[in-house]
């Protein structure tokens, strides 16, 4: 695939036009449409300006592969989401760079689209959440094993960026880099939890459903995060102690949204599907949300923490490349988006460590 | 005063020499080369002895002739990179990559000069362990007797260029 055809790719992928890219890089139009057009080609300086601007490599630019299929996809896209996903995919590049560089590419792989048809119902999702929970090991109370769980065993990447419409989730299952999600990280903790397992579902589904998302599918991706993050055994179980009549009254939704870490208003919708099963009473769980949400003031207390902007393995990652000399100060700055004059010190700072210590690291 | 040398300088070692108030006097006693990515995407500020930021702006010195600056196309860029396994090459900056294929191509007897494990360990699975100088021994010959901090010295320089000769041997690179 020539260099020309490439440049035009990304540029599109980025969605923009030659008048942007003449904005963002001070190269005017009629350069860049030559080297699209494979008239004249750019000098590397000029390269490297598309390959920031249009968040690519430098050696995806120069690539002679096919181009890859690039699919994300969204529950509830995003405000300028050519931008996102070609961020969100540079992310997992170098994510799975950064694996390749220290050897650490994890070969375990989720059972994508295993025993699930297309036309599938309830107790299908509810089973597919309980194998995959088994599977996992994620015990009783879910929500404070899955991301370590999915990034460190699994390896799916999960990254978190300020997402508009706060609802904005994406999935990436590609057969270059494996398996992401991006999560608004605006979101408490206990939101991003139920976002992360939301996209786990897609992920599990992907060819399924040939990476599409409906309506329908995003109520079965909600089902299977409810059952993935409450399982029944262990929810009533931690109702009753909190409660034992089956009214429950309004501050024990709190209490046990807070003991499996998920929003209060997933465990009432939780709570009368377990009750009520195939007579959901929609409008009584409207009346009880609407309290949560009145009362949610006094009895919302749990303490939140912003997550990071990069993964704690993603960082460890790109230390231990930087430290075995398998990728360059300015790449290190680059994938941790920080200065150069930053990222130096990171090596000044390995000043006390022996050669022989560095000999056993290489 | 002939020029003593023909260096290629990445972007570690630019920003260091301004630090260290060295840059002029390098400059003027070596025939140095920089790569354009360096000077338009890399070496573009250090911090003073307050730890301010101050512009580095090499273009200037382009145009007086003080440096020499050098534009790879993307093609020959193409032809460095197809040296490696794929994804090695995405190791390198820019600059790194821009300065080491100029040093392949180039009829003249360049030496590299860089603050990075990864350069010294190409050069030395591309066996040219020979072409790489640190900045230590820039100083040297220049007759400065500044400290340098350790990736800046002969022994660095000579440590990551034996593991990239290793890298070469076993196909690593």
């Amino acid at each position: 695939m020539a260099i020309s055809t490439r440049l035009k790719y990304a540029r599109e992928r980025a969605g923009f036009t030659l008048a942007k890219v003449r904005e963002i890089t001070g190269i005017v139009e009629s350069s860049v449409s030559d080297f699209e057009n494979g008239h004249r080609e750019p000098k590397l300086s000029q390269l490297q300006s598309l390959a920031k601007a249009y968040n690519r490599s430098i050696e995806f630019l120069l690539s002679d592969d096919e181009l890859p299929m690039e699919t994300v996809l969204w529950c509830e896209k995003v405000d300028d989401h050519a931008r996102i996903e070609t961020q969100f995919l540079e992310f997992c590049g170098h994510y799975h760079n950064l694996e390749i560089w220290n050897d650490a590419v994890i070969n375990f792989h989720l059972p994508i689209g295993v025993e699930l048809s297309k036309s599938y119902e309830y107790n299908d999702v509810e089973m597919l959440a309980k194998s995959i929970r088994n599977w996992l090991g994620l015990g009783d109370r879910p929500g404070v094993e899955l991301q370590r769980v999915l990034e460190e065993v699994c390896g799916v990447k999960v990254f978190y960026r300020n997402l508009q419409p706060m609802n904005a989730t994406a999935s990436i299952y590609s057969e270059d880099s494996g398996m992401a999600v991006l999560i608004n990280a605006e979101k408490p903790r206990w939101q991003r939890n139920y976002d992360l397992a939301h996209g786990l579902f897609h992920l599990l589904t992907w060819r399924t459903f040939n990476a599409t998302s409906t309506a329908e599918q995003e109520t079965l991706a909600n089902i299977f995060a409810d059952c993935l993050l409450m399982p029944a055994e262990a929810f009533c179980a931690a109702v009753k102690l909190s409660n034992g009549s089956v009214n429950m009254p309004i501050n024990i939704y709190f209490e046990v949204a807070r003991q499996f870490d998920v929003p209060v208003d997933v465990v009432v919708r939780r709570w009368y599907s377990l009750k009520y099963a195939d007579c959901i009473d929609n409008g009584q769980i409207d009346v009880v949300i609407q309290e949560i949400r009145r009362m949610s003031g006094i009895l919302e207390q749990r303490e939140d923490n912003r997550p990071s902007k990069w993964p704690d393995r993603y960082r460890a990652l790109a230390i231990e490349a930087l430290r075995n000399g398998r990728i360059s100060t300015g790449r290190f700055a680059q994938y941790l988006d920080i200065s150069r004059r930053t990222a130096m010190e990171y090596v000044a700072m390995e000043d006390g460590e022996s050669e022989e210590a560095q000999a056993a690291i290489a | 005063m002939k020029k003593l040398k023909l260096l290629l300088l990445d972007a570690n070692v630019v920003i260091t020499l301004h630090e260290l108030g060295l840059w002029d006097k390098v400059a003027d006693r070596c025939d140095l080369h920089i790569a354009g990515t360096v000077i338009d995407h890399e070496a573009l500020f250090f911090r003073n002895k307050s730890g301010d930021r101050q512009p580095i702006d090499l273009s200037h010195e382009v145009t007086s002739g003080k440096i020499t600056r050098f534009d790879l196309d993307a093609s020959q860029i193409s032809v460095f990179r197809g040296r490696f396994r794929p994804g090695y090459f995405d190791v390198l900056d820019p600059g790194e990559s821009e300065s080491l294929a100029y040093l392949l191509i180039s009829k003249l007897e360049f030496n590299i000069c860089s603050g990075d494990k990864i350069v010294y360990r190409v050069l030395g699975a591309l066996l040219m362990s020979d072409r790489g100088v640190s900045l230590e021994e820039i100083l040297h010959m220049i007759g400065e007797s500044r400290q340098v901090s350790h990736e800046y010295t002969k022994t660095y320089r000579e440590h990551w260029s034996n593991a990239g000769f290793r890298d070469g041997i076993q196909g690593m690179a």
